[in-house]
């Protein structure tokens, strides 16, 4: 009888203790998480390193894309989502961009293009709203001027991660060079 | 008080046998898993998982991939314990291709996985909580889950699939706020660990639905292959970490969680301790953790995997996960073997459910702590 | 029935109910010609009036439900229909309607679609007993607590039907645990009321919220009323299938239980049925312990006791009702739920024997009148004085 006895009180003690617990989330308000999207689009910004669709950089001085075609993200990215189409130069031999075609709807996002590119060309955006009802606009041109094909203008688009923002302060590159620096003494790069 | 119906009793008897289906859409088999349930009235008879709705053939993607590409698809393994199976392929990588590893680079892998050990455990306590009936936990372990997700995002650039630690190293230098953040998480999460235990364990109705529920013997978990700490729930001391110890761990100091009875009650005891012992083992990585250096070796272009077996194994938040690599010279793989750890566990799972009930089924799952994707690969 | 009771206080007069209903007697006589007809007129009334009173509780209850539900979860909660979500509940009725009605192919017909109109009407017809105010009562009834226990077993009835018929394992799972579970917690529920019927000498709901005049039950009776008050609300969130005892529903386990093969309106019966049911046991409750529509009274502090009379009756009567239901709801954003077998076994060998443990005490109590607070009943009225003979002259 007295463990039947001394088992509900401490039985009724766990249960009002844990009711005790949620009653203090309800009558502060003030601890409430959520978030009110879209509103909070001002408000909402995303980490410099957060990743998403590619994009590819502008060189400040002369405003022309850096990249040079030379197919490394193309062998770098796991399953064939960019496409390098390049022209060659008839006089200097020299290969030049044509099309980045980028097939968004392979892409996982891994960031292996952008760490394997050598001439700094590539970054991460940080466009989350990607979103579309056409597949065929998930085949995005990169090197367009402005926004990929059949995507409304940026003008139009108040949100935190608009293209205009992000190349406005351009990312750099996720490889640093200091980060392959060979190390004094103990890294061995393999044969 | 909690035992099982003996299946041969005469109360078993006495009902028709019937087949259920909790079929690969359901609230609580945690992923697409279909297990074909006999049930005699509410007890439980057999068990027959049937697997492979997630099978993406991600060993068959090796033989295509190359080193680096390859560590993509080891994050969509065990999802929840992304780090560790990105650690386990650039460990077997680098032991194909004798690279050694800058320490802070060792460091900053120790820290990341220990906080998704942290991650996954937090989601399997919300996931607890709703199995069994209460759906309030579910919130509270996803609002401190964001906490790490933050982190995470800040360093790594994605919350789920981080593709961070690669072969060589990291991918990067930790975010300049990174200390400084995970220091204040573990402030903030220690106390909020016996606020779990307030809500759920001292709850007399959970004690009362794991306490003695669904047992798995030591010898019956070890001649499966379960590990992890479903393993270490029913009193064996294994552990990767300490058992074939990897990266900075024989550096750092903590306890393995064990308990001895080997029912629910007694894996959810020990998945609470592994996250304070985890705790532990972030703030001695963080004061241990060399302040500045490289966090990448260099490699070449090209990485050619020498002819050779490799085998690596870490531990993930659920169990030990082995990754096994035959090369023969070539830039791709002949091979990748992985050995899941959920799989194993899973298979030990019908032989500890006869004579429970149907809710038993989903608790004691529950406790085993599946995902199926890493079953299915 | 001659009620032989103490009238009531002057101040429960303040807002009489009994001035509309005669009002309209005479209006619906003027213009019936026969008196069958009007007292026809008067239920069919009635029965208009609470219907809508209880599609508005419900979508009331089903916001705050969310509501409630977020706020413990430290979120928000239904916030975009209307500010603060208000609208919500209008948002779902109208996505319940437009919703297609899926019948299984081997749905047992009949059945099928007989099942939710049970469960509903059984709920439904408990909701003419509630004593919302001195005068405001639908039915009336000398035995309105025994009829009400009777009419709300019905109930089961229609969630074996559903289980039945959906033709799917899982539902009759459901099916099956739930008519375990509610004829057994009915017995400690039943158990428990008849408590507050010894206490209140009375099967009329009527009487047993005046028996209440001196102070509620639950803190009348010494130990015994919130004893009771306990066990009576662990029995009821179990009649009503609520965490912590919903493996009927089980949405971990089973889904929906019974009702996943219901779409539309059969499910919109069933889910209106469920929160019909947690404002009726509550309402039961609020009568049988906390005084229905009486009035907080605090001893002999006549000042506070004014201000009290003066809130209408009909305000303290849903504001107990609210406290108990939002207990209820409580319950269920924290707790996990119990398995069948623990929860049969929780009824069967300590919740019941609780229940009868109480009545005993109960009995003892009201035999010997050993309350807290003495009854203030007038005094009886004086006995005719003997008729006084002349003093005897001493020299007569």
């Amino acid at each position: 009888m007295k463990e039947i006895l001394k088992k509900t009180f401490e039985g009724l003690r766990g249960l009002l203790s844990g009711m005790a617990l949620t009653f203090r989330y309800l009558v502060h308000p003030d601890k409430v998480i959520t978030q009110q999207y879209p509103e909070n689009r001002a408000q909402l910004k995303l980490p410099p390193r957060a990743r998403s669709r590619i994009e590819l950089i502008k060189d400040e001085q002369n405003g022309v894309y850096r990249c040079t075609a030379c197919g490394l993200c193309v062998r770098a990215c796991p399953n064939n989502s960019i496409e390098v189409i390049r022209d060659r130069d008839p006089v200097t031999q020299k290969a030049k961009l044509n099309k980045f075609i980028y097939h968004f709807e392979r892409c996982t996002i891994c960031g292996l293009c952008v760490d394997a590119c050598r001439s700094e060309a590539l970054r991460m955006g940080q466009q989350f709203e990607t979103a579309v009802y056409d597949s065929a606009q998930l085949t995005i041109i990169l090197n367009k001027d402005s926004k990929p094909a059949g995507e409304e203008p940026a003008s139009e688009r108040k949100t935190a991660s608009t293209p205009s923002e992000t190349e406005a302060a351009p990312r750099p590159p996720s490889v640093s060079a200091a980060a392959i620096q060979p190390t004094p003494a103990p890294s061995s790069p393999a044969a | 008080m909690n035992a099982p119906v003996p299946v041969e009793s005469p109360v078993a008897d006495t009902y028709q046998d019937y087949f259920i289906n909790m079929g690969p859409q359901h609230p609580s088999t945690h992923g697409v898993l279909r297990l074909v349930v006999k049930l005699a009235g509410e007890t439980v008879l057999g068990v027959s998982p049937h697997m492979g709705y997630v099978h993406r053939g991600i060993e068959k993607m090796g033989e295509a991939q190359t080193a680096m590409q390859f560590t993509h698809l080891t994050s969509r393994l065990d999802y929840l314990s992304a780090h560790m199976n990105n650690w386990a392929w650039a460990m077997v990588v680098e032991q194909a291709l004798g690279v050694q590893v800058p320490e802070r680079a060792e460091y900053l892998r120790v820290i990341m996985s220990e906080l998704t050990r942290i991650s996954s455990h937090q989601l399997w306590w919300g996931v607890f909580g709703m199995d069994l009936g209460a759906f309030t936990p579910f919130l509270y372990a996803f609002r401190d889950r964001e906490k790490v997700n933050d982190i995470f995002e800040k360093t790594c650039g994605t919350r789920l699939t981080m593709n961070y630690i690669v072969p060589g190293g990291v991918m990067e230098d930790a975010d300049a706020d990174f200390e400084k953040d995970t220091r204040a998480f573990l402030e903030y999460f220690k106390p909020l660990i016996e606020e779990y235990e307030q809500l759920l364990s001292g709850n007399i109705i959970v004690q009362e639905r794991t306490k003695g529920v669904a047992v798995l013997p030591p010898e019956l978990a070890k001649s499966y292959g379960v590990t992890g700490p479903t393993l270490r729930a029913s009193g064996v001391d294994y552990d990767v970490r300490k058992n074939h110890p990897y990266g900075v761990y024989p550096r750092l100091s903590f306890q393995t969680a064990l308990a001895t009875e080997g029912d629910s009650w007694a894996r959810y005891k020990v998945r609470l301790e592994e996250m304070r012992q985890s705790i532990k083992i972030i703030s001695q990585a963080l004061d241990q953790m060399p302040k500045s250096g490289p966090v990448r070796a260099k490699l070449p272009a090209v990485l050619r995997i020498p002819p050779g077996r490799y085998l690596s194994r870490v531990e993930t938040a659920r169990g030990e996960l082995a990754i096994f690599l035959v090369g023969d010279g070539k830039p791709l793989p002949y091979r990748v073997k992985i050995r899941s750890p959920n799989f194993s566990n899973l298979s030990a799972f019908p032989a500890i459910i006869k004579g429970w009930r149907v809710a038993d089924i989903v608790t004691a799952m529950s406790t085993f702590d599946l995902v199926i994707p890493d079953i299915d690969r | 029935m001659a009620v032989e009771a103490a009238p009531l206080k002057q101040s429960m007069n303040n807002y009489d109910t009994n001035e509309l209903v005669s009002v309209l007697t005479a209006k619906l006589q003027a213009s019936l010609p026969e008196p069958w007809l009007v007292d026809a007129a008067k239920i069919v009334l009635a029965a208009i009036a609470l219907a809508g009173f209880a599609s508005v509780l419900a979508m009331i209850l089903v916001y705050v439900e969310r509501k409630v539900a977020g706020h413990f979860q430290q979120r928000l909660g239904p916030m975009r229909v209307g500010p603060h979500g208000i609208f919500q509940p209008i948002a779902d009725s109208l996505k319940l309607l437009a919703k297609e009605e899926i019948t299984p192919r081997d749905a047992d017909r009949l059945i099928y679609n007989l099942a939710p109109l049970l469960t509903f009407v059984a709920s439904f017809v408990c909701m003419g007993f509630i004593p919302f105010a001195p005068n405001l009562q639908a039915v009336r009834f000398n035995v309105g607590l025994l009829f009400v226990l009777g009419i709300s077993s019905m109930g089961v009835l229609g969630i074996l039907a559903a289980g039945w018929s959906s033709n799917n394992k899982w539902s009759l799972l459901g099916a099956m645990r739930a008519g375990a579970q509610i004829i057994s917690y009915e017995l400690s529920a039943a158990l428990a009321l008849l408590v507050g019927v010894i206490f209140a000498g009375s099967l009329d709901f009527h009487e047993i919220v005046k028996s209440q005049e001196a102070g509620w039950w639950i803190w009348r009776a010494p130990v015994v009323g919130l004893v009771t008050f306990i066990i009576y609300t662990i029995a009821s969130t179990a009649e009503c299938n609520r965490t912590p005892f919903d493996i009927v529903e089980g949405e971990s386990e089973l889904t929906a239980g019974f009702h996943t093969e219901y779409s539309s309106m059969k499910f919109a019966m069933f889910f209106l049925a469920e929160f019909l049911n947690v404002f009726i046991v509550s309402a039961i409750s609020a009568t049988v312990f906390l005084g229905g529509w009486m009035p907080l009274h605090i001893g002999n502090w006549e000042a506070a006791n004014r201000i009290f009379d003066m809130i209408p009756a009909w305000i303290w009567f849903f504001g107990k009702v609210s406290a108990l239901v939002f207990v209820v709801m409580w319950f269920r954003w924290t707790f996990p739920r119990l398995r069948v077998d623990q929860l049969m076994r929780f009824e069967w060998k300590f919740l019941m024997p609780a229940s009868f443990a109480t009545l005993a005490v109960a009995a003892i109590l009201a035999a010997s009148q050993t309350y807290f607070f003495a009854p203030e009943r007038p005094a009886a009225p004086p006995v005719a004085p003997a008729p006084t003979k002349p003093p005897i002259l001493a020299n007569k």
